[in-house]
């Protein structure tokens, strides 16, 4: 894309020193234009999103599955989708497109008309009763995605010419870049995310909306009522577990209400129909039964919320990876063992407790670990979007290797880009110093960082790995290099096990998901530019600095309230929990009774195992809960019990709150 | 499964043997059916009370599996768990259940390859043992009080043994 001439409202709006406008018009709502959005709406922006087509997914959504992990596309990409519909901040505009695009002071002001959905243009017969909707939109930057530009007929500004850091004045209109690969046309929107936001930075959190949930039901007097939800992932359980027979057997279990099969539970309606259930059938207890919760225990958590119950009160049974996947040739057994699975899920459920939601303040700050032209320009990035860095080099200067940059001068892009990190008020730089301890978690970590005999404790909400790739390069295996890449390989190691995220076979570190998460590693908060080639980490550092924002800009995060407490009744005073704990979360409190501080508990439950007193327990993996899936599993075959309960008028007893009499 | 082969319950830790166990299904590597996954945040929360539990109500054998040793995402959860297991094993040795019926593994989230092979390795080990004389074919009258006391239901009085 080259740039258009003078008269474009991306120049027109250049050095306007009004104060901006905190929402972002994003055309087309494709893979790119949603992880835009959702990046956009999380750094607290307000997003409006046009699409010209009738729904949002895109072209992605129709690959059936994912490479190199044979992920399920759509399996992947539902979350995603449900989370921008269900997100307060992102307001979706189908069928429409921008018909016109003006100057106003300091920001512009979009024109879009939003076409009639429900006309069939055959038997149209131009009542008039239909009508275009036509209304203006005030926004201070626009994104253009590819399937977004038959919607947005003006001129873009490529966000790919060169390195962003040469560029002064940024216009608002930001074309994003898309290839055939998926993780890269996701970077590129990320990375167009990040310059939007540095744009707005002032204007950040200025237009926003937060979620309202329906208020929580409080279930403590109620018994279990638990409601299975089978996904058939597409095709990918359906295929070999069955899922009719499957419901059949787990229906008559113990405290089961309600058990039905979905083809796709985390799609929109999916999670529609769970929400409809638990208010139908008052259920208490959600089982879902499909995927891994590693990828969406947290959107099925918000689901439960959404239902009015609280989010904890979810077990999931991974019928998926532990069966479908991994006994495809045996169907049969694999049914068998997704019942057992599904068995030991509803024990466990029914134990489940609503645990309040604990928060902890966000450490507003950004730690970099590596001084090349990656990790400065993702410093920048967050600098820029006024976060404190701190950026850790080992060397004794700034740069690395010069970058490759086609059509671009790389020795003077890496000079401008070192003068303006040592230059920036917001970055501080720690050279010949390397990252000796890492502890915390997404928003408030804590690093040491030593430099000859000193050491800097650093508190920090996200950390960002570039750190050269050991030896990946081809080209660059000539004379000395193989030093270099042992240093290499051996720091990344050593990395790896301080921040607890694991290499790969290629020495690359692991992603959370490799298509549809390219930047963000498999520990929450650890974000990773991590490919050899100097353009690519270029892009790769704009949307670590738009993935790290998300995070930054948020006062509070969630701790998922999973920790330890202490029944100070049976507390003896041993001290073993202080002992043991490996993050001294436990302290001696009133009466000499063990405390543990909910805000430094990590939830690994090594205390509650250890005390002698059994005075501790760790919420959400009780005692009552493991041992109730273990009897489910082995308990096989015991005939439900009817647990008929009537409340006659004449005996006088009030019925409890949660008996149907009570909600007609 | 048939009533032949052997039930195994592994007590998988969140953070490396339940991921790994992930990373099996999406490398869709074939592997005994007969281990039933059970999620813990660490093996550190494994208590000995949670394996005696699983043999007394059938199981035939239970695996322990968390973080590489020096790894662990909880910095010595494994090393606790390895403590525990081994103490476990004395104890099913004192009562005349072969010790070889409990084990306890490493290996990292990413490791699917490894998952798969402890699921073999266990299941041929537990299949040469046989079944555990503990396990019941048909649920007696006890066990069924005794599980629906835990799930909160009503248990008649005066059956009650």
């Amino acid at each position: 894309m080259t740039l258009p001439n003078g008269e474009t409202p991306a120049n027109a709006m250049g050095k306007n020193s009004q104060e901006p406008c905190g929402a972002v018009l994003v055309c087309g709502a494709g893979v790119a234009g949603i992880h835009a959005s959702s990046d956009l709406s999380a750094a607290g922006f307000r997003v409006y999103l046009v699409e010209e087509g009738s729904g949002i997914h895109g072209d992605t959504a129709q690959l059936e599955k994912t490479s190199p992990a044979r992920e399920s596309i759509a399996c992947t990409m539902f979350p995603k989708l449900v989370e921008c519909v269900r997100d307060p901040n992102i307001d979706v505009f189908t069928m429409s497109d921008v018909i016109a695009l003006e100057k106003t002071p300091g920001n512009l002001k979009a024109t879009v008309r939003q076409r009639p959905c429900s006309t069939d243009g055959g038997n149209c017969a131009a009542c008039g009763e239909q009508r275009e909707d036509v209304f203006d939109l005030e926004i201070g930057a626009v994104l253009v995605t590819k399937e977004g530009q038959a919607s947005f007929p003006f001129p873009a500004e490529s966000t790919q010419s060169s390195g962003q850091q040469t560029e002064k004045s940024p216009g608002p209109v930001f074309l994003v870049h898309e290839s055939e690969d998926v993780a890269d046309t996701i970077t590129q929107a990320s990375a167009a995310a990040a310059r939007a936001m540095t744009l707005l930075a002032g204007a950040r959190g200025s237009l926003v909306r937060t979620r309202a949930y329906p208020p929580e039901r409080d279930i403590t007097d109620e018994p279990p009522r638990v409601g299975i939800f089978v996904c058939g992932c597409g095709t990918d359980i359906a295929s070999v577990v069955d899922l009719a027979a499957l419901v059949e057997r787990v229906r008559q279990l113990p405290n089961v209400v309600i058990a039905k099969t979905d083809v796709y539970a985390c799609a929109g309606d999916g999670q529609d129909r769970i929400v409809e259930a638990v208010a139908e059938h008052r259920l208490n207890r959600v089982v879902i039964a499909g995927c891994s919760p590693h990828t969406h225990e947290s959107i099925f958590r918000d689901t439960l919320r959404c239902a009015g119950l609280n989010p904890h009160l979810l077990e999931m049974a991974n019928i998926r990876d532990q069966c479908a996947r991994v006994h495809a040739d045996r169907p049969k057994q694999a049914t068998e063992k997704a019942i057992d699975l599904v068995r030991m899920a509803i024990g466990r459920a029914a134990h489940l407790a609503s645990l309040p939601e604990q928060t902890v303040p966000v450490k507003r700050m950004a730690l970099v670990i590596g001084g090349g032209i990656a990790g400065m320009t993702a410093a920048l990035s967050l600098a820029d979007q006024g976060f404190p860095v701190r950026l850790v080099e080992k060397t004794s200067r700034l740069g690395g290797p010069t970058p490759q940059i086609d059509g671009d001068d790389g020795e003077t892009v890496l000079a401008e880009t070192i003068k303006r990190v040592q230059s920036h008020l917001r970055i501080r730089v720690y050279l010949e110093a390397v990252v000796s301890k890492v502890d915390g978690r997404i928003g408030h970590f804590t690093t040491s960082i030593t430099r000859g005999s000193e050491i800097h404790e650093v508190k920090h909400g996200v950390v960002v790995v570039a750190i050269g790739t050991a030896g990946q390069q081809s080209e660059s295996s000539g004379r000395g290099q193989d030093e270099t890449v042992q240093t290499q390989r051996a720091d990344r190691e050593k990395l790896a096990r301080l921040l607890r995220v694991p290499l790969n076979a290629e020495g690359f570190f692991v992603l959370a998901a490799p298509e549809l998460r390219p930047v963000d590693s498999v520990r929450e908060g650890v974000l990773l530019c991590d490919v050899p080639d100097a353009a690519k980490s270029i892009v790769q550092a704009s949307a670590v600095a738009a993935r790290a924002a998300s995070v930054l800009s948020h006062k509070e995060i969630p701790v998922g309230g999973m920790t330890a407490s202490v029944d100070p009744q049976k507390c003896i005073s041993c001290m073993t929990c202080v002992h043991v704990c490996p993050f001294m979360a436990p302290r001696v409190g009133e009466h000499n009774k063990s405390e543990v501080q909910s805000e430094v508990c990590m939830g690994c439950g090594t205390c509650s195992a250890e005390c002698p007193a059994k005075a501790i327990t760790l919420q959400n993996y009780v005692d009552d809960q493991i041992l109730g899936a273990i009897d489910s599993l082995l308990a096989r075959d015991v005939e439900k019990k009817e647990f008929v309960l009537t409340y006659p008028e004449q005996v006088g007893i009030a019925p409890p709150r949660w008996h149907a009499s009570q909600h007609e | 499964m048939t009533d032949q082969e052997p039930l195994i319950l592994a007590f998988c830790c969140e953070s490396s043997a339940y991921a790994a166990a992930d990373a099996a299904g999406s490398m869709r590597l074939e592997y005994p059916d007969n281990v039933r996954v059970l999620r813990m945040p660490c093996t550190g929360k494994v208590e000995i009370d949670y394996i005696l539990t699983a043999f007394e109500r059938g199981v035939d054998g239970v695996i322990v599996a968390g973080c590489p040793e020096g790894d662990c995402h909880f910095q010595e959860g494994n090393l606790r768990a390895r403590r525990r297991v081994e103490r476990a094993k004395q104890l099913l040795d004192e009562i005349g259940l072969d010790p070889d019926r409990l084990e306890i593994f490493n290996l990292s989230s990413s490791d699917g390859a490894r998952f798969a092979e402890i699921a073999g390795e266990m299941s041929q080990r537990l299949t040469k043992l046989g079944p555990s004389p503990l396990r019941l074919d048909d649920p007696t009258e006890e066990q069924n009080t005794e599980q629906m006391a835990r799930h909160g239901d009503a248990v008649p009085v005066g059956e009650k043994r």
